[in-house]
């Protein structure tokens, strides 16, 4: 299993290359849900860069899209077709249309956050061309095994970082603080809720909200290794610099025997609150005094 | 002059597909059994599926059934028998989010709609879905005039829109903080709608605390004002919100754009926007509610402070459930308190609203009474016109 990293600022990418295979970035304009923003610029830079150190280099055009970004989306499309990317992420359908017409050369891996959740769709989005997928969040480790076994697609899982949870177009901060005349803050924002606390960030396309505690997946990244999981996705999203290499190099070192302790050196590295999300957590929807 | 749009309206259970087809919905859409998005509503039974159904088709109505949920593995298995039960029942078609889904309702013979769950926003993604032999796509709420225009001038296929109702605050299928916060997961039916919960703001370590607490909420949709621009753009269904609502929220919902669209292809030369109207969707739904994103109207006027604080309606007074021509009696089945005296209006299937004071009641012994006060109690009340049977009485507006 390759690990694919988020990194939360430039400067990060040289800090941890030796530790990944692969970098995810999200471009300003065209994602959602990236802890930085990288232009077009900076990203033919860090290319070539990445690929003189051998890594893989994949961008995220994760944004749901208006008529009136269409044409500025092709012509990002264009531009990246001149720069040695291994993949675009899409949460947008427009961009299955937009390779079936050949106008993406590059893998396309499907990214529609909380949808990708079995093998059946995986194995539908194949058929429109679609080469990888990341897996949501929000399913179980036995149903990732099981999607494994059910689909020749190439497969990302998150197994480390804060989850994405929700995804706005309305300013959710903003107006609050603009209907009760509160002063802005040039931090990120919390909400609290029965003790958890979760970062709210509120920006030019709107609101996201992160989980509460940060998925420590790594005695899990084990088992998906042997699983034949192609790559585990890492985020830095409010992890500082230091206490990422310090992540990574744990995740590297992890065997059965050493992740125990491993994963719980991270923990008390963090002083924030970790979890498994739902490796092992089976949601439910239906209440059952109304079940038929 | 454009193609009257379908009215299309929820139905929970029978009663209130009834209701809604009674007043003047086109088709109505519901969830069975299975692999619908609101897991925790009274469901369809195929049965009751079949029943409404028959009764839709003799009106010349259609029904769609939700089939909306994003699929797990273990859900995979019982798609095809569920889709095949569905056929059986002669629905018009399914309406779905998750893709997997297209080409085992197509095995089965069933025509497909694509739920806003996808989020469709521009004629690039609707082009796939049409490649793929969805019929109909039922754009995000998210969209804007002129991004349904311009999917409009692209692409021939139906396209569907929400014209009232609640509102999720997020891109729809875009949020787990249902999964995240109770366990419940948002797509698959499980919804435990976070977004009007109140949460404790933070910047900096400091509490930023307004009058009301923080919350994600935001006002219902309410598309009266702009209803002539959506039929010129040649949309082709109007959507209600709201399998889990009352008889009487679908109503006068029904009832209320049914005479909206109705009078603006009668007359459009002379059509002129109603406040009247505005006023009894908002008085039904007890909740303010806005155009949003339609005309870019998505800021700090379409959030919802209200402390969650929300009453059930009382201007539903009760239901006609029978009428004495020689009397001039209705009986009418209590749903709130209402009193001799009382300024009330009736309105009905296919019936002209009308207004009147309330002179006589009798219990059900026929002895005179001056207040109804007790759920479901059923009365006789004189009216002064003829009225039909499931007519609903509320208070004057």
């Amino acid at each position: 299993m390759k690990y694919m990293m988020v990194v939360n600022k430039k400067e990060m990418v040289e800090k941890v290359w030796d530790l990944c295979d692969a970098f995810l970035f999200g471009i300003q304009d065209y994602s959602v849900n990236f802890p930085y923003y990288i232009s077009l610029d900076e990203l033919k830079e860090l290319v070539i860069k990445l690929k003189a150190k051998k890594k893989e280099v994949f961008v995220s055009l994760n944004k749901n899209f208006h008529h009136e970004e269409l044409e500025g989306l092709k012509q990002l499309l264009e531009a990246l077709k001149t720069l040695e990317i291994d993949g675009i992420f899409y949460y947008d359908i427009a961009l299955v249309t937009l390779k079936q017409e050949g106008m993406i050369p590059f893998p396309l891996i499907w990214s529609q956050e909380h949808l990708t959740t079995n093998y059946d769709t995986c194995n539908f989005w194949q058929k429109q061309g679609v080469d990888m997928a990341l897996l949501s969040g929000e399913i179980t480790l036995d149903e990732i095994l099981e999607i494994r076994k059910h689909t020749t697609m190439k497969l990302i899982v998150p197994i480390f970082g804060y989850l994405p949870m929700f995804v706005s177009k309305r300013h959710l901060v903003k107006n609050y603080l603009e209907k009760f005349q509160l002063s802005k803050k040039n931090t990120t924002y919390f909400i609290k809720k029965e003790g958890n606390t979760y970062p709210i960030i509120d920006h030019k396309y709107g609101t996201e909200v992160y989980s509460a505690s940060i998925l420590n997946g790594l005695t899990e990244s084990i088992v998906l290794k042997e699983a034949s999981i192609d790559y585990g996705l890492i985020t830095s999203f409010m992890i500082e610099m230091d206490d990422m290499v310090k992540i990574l190099k744990n995740f590297h070192e992890a065997n059965e025997k050493t992740a125990p302790v491993l994963e719980e050196e991270i923990n008390l590295l963090l002083e924030k609150p970790t979890d498994k999300g739902f490796f092992y957590k089976e949601t439910v929807f239906r209440v059952k005094k109304y079940e038929k | 002059m454009k193609n009257k749009p379908e009215l299309l309206a929820p139905a929970g259970d029978l009663e209130r597909l009834k209701i809604a087809i009674l007043y003047g919905a086109d088709a109505v859409y519901l969830g069975g059994p299975m692999f619908g998005l609101r897991a925790n509503a009274n469901n369809f039974s195929l049965e009751e599926i079949k029943e409404g159904v028959l009764f839709a088709h003799e009106k010349g109505k259609k029904v769609y059934v939700t089939v909306n949920i994003v699929m797990h593995n273990k859900e995979l298995e019982a798609l095809e028998t569920y889709l095949k039960h569905l056929k059986e029942c002669q629905v018009d078609a399914i309406i779905i989010s998750d893709p997997a889904i297209i080409p085992v309702a197509h095995k089965v013979g069933l025509e497909v709609h694509l739920s806003t769950q996808q989020s469709t926003l521009n004629y690039e993604a609707v082009k796939l879905w049409k490649a793929l032999g969805v019929t109909r796509v039922v754009i995000a709420r998210e969209a804007s005039e002129a991004d349904i225009a311009d999917i409009k001038n692209h692409v021939a296929i139906e396209l569907e829109c929400f014209i009232h109702g609640a509102m999720c605050a997020s891109y729809s299928g875009r949020c787990v903080l249902s999964n995240f916060l109770t366990a419940r997961d948002s797509n698959r039916g499980g919804c435990s709608q976070i977004c009007r919960w109140d949460f404790d703001l933070y910047g900096d370590d400091e509490k930023l605390e307004g009058e009301k607490p923080f919350t994600f909420c935001t006002k219902d949709l309410s598309m009266l004002k702009v209803l002539p621009k959506m039929i010129e753009l040649g949309i082709d269904s109007f959507k209600i919100e709201g399998r889990m609502r009352s008889i009487y929220y679908i109503a006068t919902i029904v009832s209320v754009y049914r005479k909206v669209i109705d009078s603006y292809f009668k007359d459009k030369e002379h059509y002129q926007y109603q406040e009247r109207y505005e006023q009894i969707l908002t008085n039904c739904a007890n909740r303010e509610s806005t155009v949003q994103f339609f005309n870019g109207s998505y800021g700090v006027e379409a959030q919802y402070y209200n402390g969650r604080i929300e009453l059930s309606n009382q201007d539903f007074l009760g239901v006609i459930i029978d009428y004495d021509d020689e009397t001039g009696y209705a009986t009418i089945e209590e749903r709130n308190y209402f009193k001799l005296g009382d300024q009330v209006e009736i309105f009905g299937p296919e019936k002209e609203t009308f207004s009147f004071k309330i002179t006589e009641i009798l219990d059900e012994e026929n002895q005179k009474i001056e207040v109804v006060n007790h759920p479901l109690q059923v009365v006789k009340v004189k009216v002064p016109k003829e009225v039909t049977k499931l007519s609903m009485m509320r208070k004057n507006i």
